[in-house]
């Protein structure tokens, strides 16, 4: 210690209790002070309250006086620490009996925290205090703190580390008694009192009970206490024995833990001085139904370091280490260790906590940040994946965002301040096994990168993303999809994406923006090969955006390729296409007529060839045209043969021919595909599903005459 | 017979022995706590084969400290300054015998009866209205205490103790009592707060209660008691039959000696404290002793009570009063064996 401690300067109000000389009555109180305003009944009933118990007969006893009582109290909501003297005096009562006296003082909490007193200083300078005061005055006292060097060297040389330490612990629990101590002086005594409460933050001196001596006879109001045997109920420490430390998972057991490692960390008095000095600068009043809170005071010794210990064992309190990083004492680590913090904290926090990790980015994140990237996916994925609470939301969540949604939009948010929203991103749109809502996650992982990336940042410098959305080419191909109609962020996207995802683009970029360029049989094989999903969502997009006359030819192509196979993954992949079919609608006639082609490959019934057209003329030339180019581009497979069996099958059973609309669509339809000459047998084979051989020849002719002539049949 | 392997302790107290609850009541100074130093002394003279034994360290110390205090060191026990509270057996021979002996030893030995006696033996003074409490505590500080302790937890403890306990030894100091009536003014504030406890509904408290008048031994309760003697009928014996021929007042009597001590005090509400007795308790629940805790001083050559030379304590130079011979315990045992219900030969 440097320069002369500081010494408090305490008022103590007081009352003499014992008994007249001579007189036969009762131990009661005698003279007592005028402040702090308490009636001599109620002295006496403060002493007697914390009495422990009747003094021997006979001086040198293990029990013999004086007795240090140590007390407390609040009066008028003011907290006092109390502490009385007993002690034998040469008189007698009227049954000749030795009386003996007890000083009674009580101090003010505060002024006595403010300056650290310890008791055993405070017991000097009440001992020498000269009872009454004039004029029933207070005693004024001037008082030395405690000096934890001073201690820290008793406690290790003279007290017994290990009892001392055990005691502070036992404490916690419940009231402890210091047994075989009948040879400690009243001096050895007090400060063991003294060292075992400064192992304790101070502030529980404003709950501390403690004695010299009990008679053990009856149950007392006294904490810690000696005596020749164990109180009723309590804790047993026996004066310097070796003794087991305490075993059960309480508020015992991780105190003296907590020291323990301390101490096995820097066995030196230099660090036990350092802990109590810290101990006793937390002066805040404190309860022992609260005495938990005395395993977190003490964590707070080297909480940076134990927090940090916790951490790499695999133990996060957030708590903790928040406390670490809103108290500054993260600059007490390593720049490793801080970096290890700041994670924590983001991996376990609140996104308000990022407010927290943005304060302390300069100090403790130096060099490669994967360990906060790491920590940012894994708490952006925590939300991410945090299921709906009834199933009628978890469906809403496949249209619109939640909450959980938006709180990875701050996740990204500050990432993004960092430089590091790609990464985090990217890690975020890696395929994980483990999704508890893979299509929930993927609609929001995808209005994550339309609404967050494309509409409100520059994608260009997004490499890891674009990656990893090149390994996941479903979700790149819903993303696209989504952008349908918004052309602007479709180029956006389509320029970012070009380069890890060609093949994907192209046909896309052909669904969303630019014509009259057509996807090609490849093209659609090559998204298939991705992801079959991909078709699908390509279809979705020409069908939003007007362009599936620039789609179907291709995608009709790679089915009649495929399902000419008969079998293999591209077949099986045909076959589901097939039935995307069913859901797509296209209102002109050209998707139409596609779609019908497509139906007539897969050999099921044309949707729309017979129902009512409204521009059947360019669904003819299209079917016609369409079927021409199948069996152009599949030479090698028998498409002709295809579509042929297929068209007649179905016309058999539709009575095609009662209807003039429908007729027509068909005579049309043959009429091109048997134009000079071509397909010979076509002509007969439709004529052939008409019933009867008159009639069909008869209608037949009408049909063809009709047309011939330009007329209307009637 | 077989040989068991462990040695069969006592039986423990739900199967065997009967708990007496006793309260010790009585005014500061009435005796409370040399009439229990003495009681150990009191066992071992008695002829009985009866032995007290603590069950607690704490008890335990008790009985030995005390006999020591009063046999050796000749002093009398301090003042009580808190709360005592001490449990110990009371075991005498004469039950059954034991139904499988384990050790040839005690093979034929009959099971010891037992007891439990639990004493609460507190200052004088809680059981008067004691302190000066202001009519009301509006104006008093607010007070509380530790971890937010009741201040008048002690005066509870007597109560709880008192609603609690079957027999009450009731201490009266007949010197006390003729100086300043200390008995009634000891007694009646502790049965109020009993009778409203326990007695709402009506009827008398259910206590048996041995009123001890203590302090035989004072040169002027002996010297009334020979005055007494010289006015009752021949048939009325001051002395014990047998040597050392120790005055003592008889159970018939010990009422009436002491109403008639008390008599000659101007102070004294002897007559009011008997009269509350029996208004609150049972007539037949109620019996008084004449008793002294250290008896008469007995000269050890002779081995014979002297009347001229009787007093057993001596006044030291620094106005400490010491005892002077042996300790004879005069009816100190007597209340608590009826209070337990002992009746030689036959279990409580």
């Amino acid at each position: 210690m440097t320069g002369q401690p500081h010494r408090a300067k305490l008022s103590a109000g007081w009352a003499i209790w014992g008994k007249r000389p001579g007189t036969s009555g009762d131990y009661g109180v005698i003279e007592f002070s005028k402040e702090p305003g308490l009636h001599d009944y109620q002295y006496d009933e403060i002493v007697r309250y914390f009495s422990v118990g009747t003094p021997p007969t006979g001086r040198d006893l293990a029990g013999s006086l004086p007795w240090v009582t140590i007390s407390t109290m609040t009066v008028n909501e003011l907290r006092y620490v109390g502490m009385a003297i007993k002690e034998p005096t040469a008189d007698v009562d009227a049954a000749g009996r030795p009386i003996t006296r007890t000083r009674f003082f009580c101090v003010p909490y505060r002024p006595f925290a403010d300056g650290r007193v310890g008791y055993f200083t405070l017991y000097r300078a009440l001992a020498a205090s000269e009872l009454p005061v004039p004029g029933r005055d207070q005693v004024r006292l001037s008082v030395l703190p405690l000096d934890p060097e001073a201690l820290a060297e008793e406690i290790v040389t003279e007290l017994g580390e290990a009892a001392v330490t055990l005691t502070a612990a036992l404490l916690l629990r419940g009231a402890v008694t210091v047994v075989g101590a009948s040879d400690a002086t009243l001096d050895q005594r007090l400060r063991f009192i003294d060292a075992v409460t400064a192992l304790l933050p101070y502030g529980f001196r404003a709950a501390s009970t403690a004695a010299t001596w009990s008679d053990s006879v009856a149950p007392d109001t006294i904490r810690l206490a000696f005596a020749a045997w164990p109180r009723e109920s309590t804790g047993v420490v026996r004066w310097h024995a070796a003794q087991p430390p305490p075993v059960d998972d309480d508020v015992a057991a991780h105190y003296y833990k907590e020291l323990r490692r301390l101490r096995d960390d820097q066995p030196g008095t230099g660090r036990l001085a350092s802990i109590i000095e810290f101990l006793v600068r937390d002066t805040t009043p404190r309860l022992f139904d609260r005495s938990n809170s005395a395993v977190e005071s003490l964590r707070d010794f080297d909480l940076p370091y134990t927090v940090l210990a916790d951490i790499r064992q695999g133990l996060i309190r957030t708590a903790e280490v928040r406390r670490v990083l809103t108290s500054g004492r993260i600059t007490e680590l390593p720049s490793g260790g801080r970096q290890d913090l700041l994670a924590a904290l983001i991996k376990t926090g609140d996104p308000a906590d990022l407010t927290l990790a943005a304060d302390w980015w300069q100090e403790a994140v130096i060099g490669s940040p994967d360990l906060i990237l790491g920590a940012l996916t894994a708490r952006a994925r925590d939300f991410l994946w945090r299921p709906a609470p009834d199933e009628k939301r978890a469906r809403g969540f496949l249209r619109r965002p939640s909450r959980d949604e938006k709180t990875v939009r701050t996740y990204l948010e500050f990432a993004g301040a960092h430089g590091l929203a790609d990464g985090l991103l990217a890690r975020l749109i890696l395929p994980t096994a483990n999704s508890p809502g893979p299509a929930t996650e993927q609609a929001a992982l995808v209005r994550l990168v339309v609404g967050w990336l494309l509409a409100g940042h520059d994608p260009a410098p997004f490499t890891q993303t674009r990656d990893a959305l090149a390994n996941n080419a479903a979700l790149a191909c819903t993303v696209l999809a989504r952008l349908a109609g918004e052309e602007r962020l479709a180029v956006t996207a389509l320029d970012w994406l070009r380069p890890a995802l060609g093949s994907v683009v192209e046909p896309f970029t052909i669904a969303l923006i630019s014509g009259p360029a057509i996807v090609t049989r490849p093209q659609v094989s090559l998204l298939v090969q991705h992801d079959p999903t991909c078709v699908q969502l390509l279809l979705d997009a020409a069908v939003a955006t007007g362009r599936l006359d620039w789609v179907l030819p291709g995608f009709a192509e790679w089915m009649a390729a495929s399902l000419w196979r008969g079998a293999g993954s591209s077949a099986s992949a045909a076959r589901i296409a097939a039935t995307w079919l069913e859901s797509l609608r296209p209102s002109e006639a050209s998707g139409q007529a596609w779609i019908d082609l497509i139906r007539l490959i897969d050999g099921t019934a044309p949707r729309y060839l017979l129902a009512p057209q409204s521009d059947p003329g360019r669904y003819c030339a299209v079917f016609a045209a369409g079927w021409d180019r199948l069996v152009g581009q599949q030479s090698y497979y028998d498409i002709e043969g295809r579509l042929a069996d297929s068209l007649t099958n179905y016309l058999r059973g539709a009575a095609w021919a009662e209807s003039e609309v429908q007729a027509a669509t068909v005579t049309s339809i043959v009429d091109l595909l048997t134009a000079q000459g071509r397909r010979p047998g076509l002509r007969d084979r439709v004529a052939d599903t008409v019933p009867g051989p008159v009639e069909k020849a008869l209608r037949v002719f009408r049909l063809a005459a009709s047309r011939l002539r330009g007329e209307s049949h009637s | 017979m077989t040989q068991q392997s462990d040695w069969n302790p006592p039986l423990p107290r739900s199967q065997q022995d009967t708990v007496q609850q006793i309260a010790l009541w009585g005014a500061p100074q009435s005796g409370k706590t040399t009439f229990l130093s003495a009681l150990k002394i009191a066992v071992e003279t008695s002829g009985l084969d009866m032995r007290l034994i603590g069950r607690q360290d704490a008890s335990t110390h008790f009985l030995s400290n005390s006999t020591e205090l009063l046999l050796y060191d000749r002093l009398f026990p301090s003042a009580t300054e808190a709360v005592q509270w001490f449990t110990w057996i009371l075991s005498w021979n004469g039950g059954p015998q034991r139904p499988q002996p384990t050790q040839s030893w005690n093979a034929a030995l009959p099971a010891d009866e037992l007891a439990t006696i639990e004493v609460l033996d507190a200052p004088g003074r809680l059981y008067g209205t004691g302190r000066q409490v202001p009519q009301s505590r509006d104006h008093a500080a607010n007070v509380r205490l530790g971890d937010g302790g009741d201040p008048q937890a002690l005066d509870n403890v007597i109560i709880e103790n008192l609603i609690r306990c079957g027999g009450v030894l009731l201490l009266i100091d007949p010197m006390e009592e003729r100086k300043s009536g200390s008995a009634y003014r000891y007694f009646h504030p502790t049965l109020d707060k009993l009778a409203q406890r326990l007695l709402s509904s009506g009827g008398r408290l259910p206590h048996k209660v041995a009123v001890v008048a203590t302090k035989f031994d004072d040169p002027e309760v002996y010297s009334h008691a020979q005055r007494y003697s010289r006015a009752q009928s021949d048939e009325f014996n001051l002395f014990e039959r047998s040597q050392p021929h120790f005055p003592r007042i008889s159970g018939d009597h010990a009422e009436r000696f002491l109403l008639s001590f008390c008599r000659e005090s101007q102070v004294s509400r002897m007559h009011l404290f008997t009269s509350a007795l029996r208004r609150y308790f049972q007539e037949d629940r109620i019996r008084f002793f004449v008793t002294s805790s250290i008896g008469f001083y007995v000269d050890p050559v002779s081995g014979v009570f002297d009347e001229n030379d009787y007093q057993n304590t001596v006044k030291q130079d620094d106005r400490t009063v010491q005892v002077r011979g042996d300790i004879n315990p005069v009816n100190v045992l007597e209340p608590l064996l009826w209070l337990s219900g002992w009746t030689e030969g036959r279990t409580p």
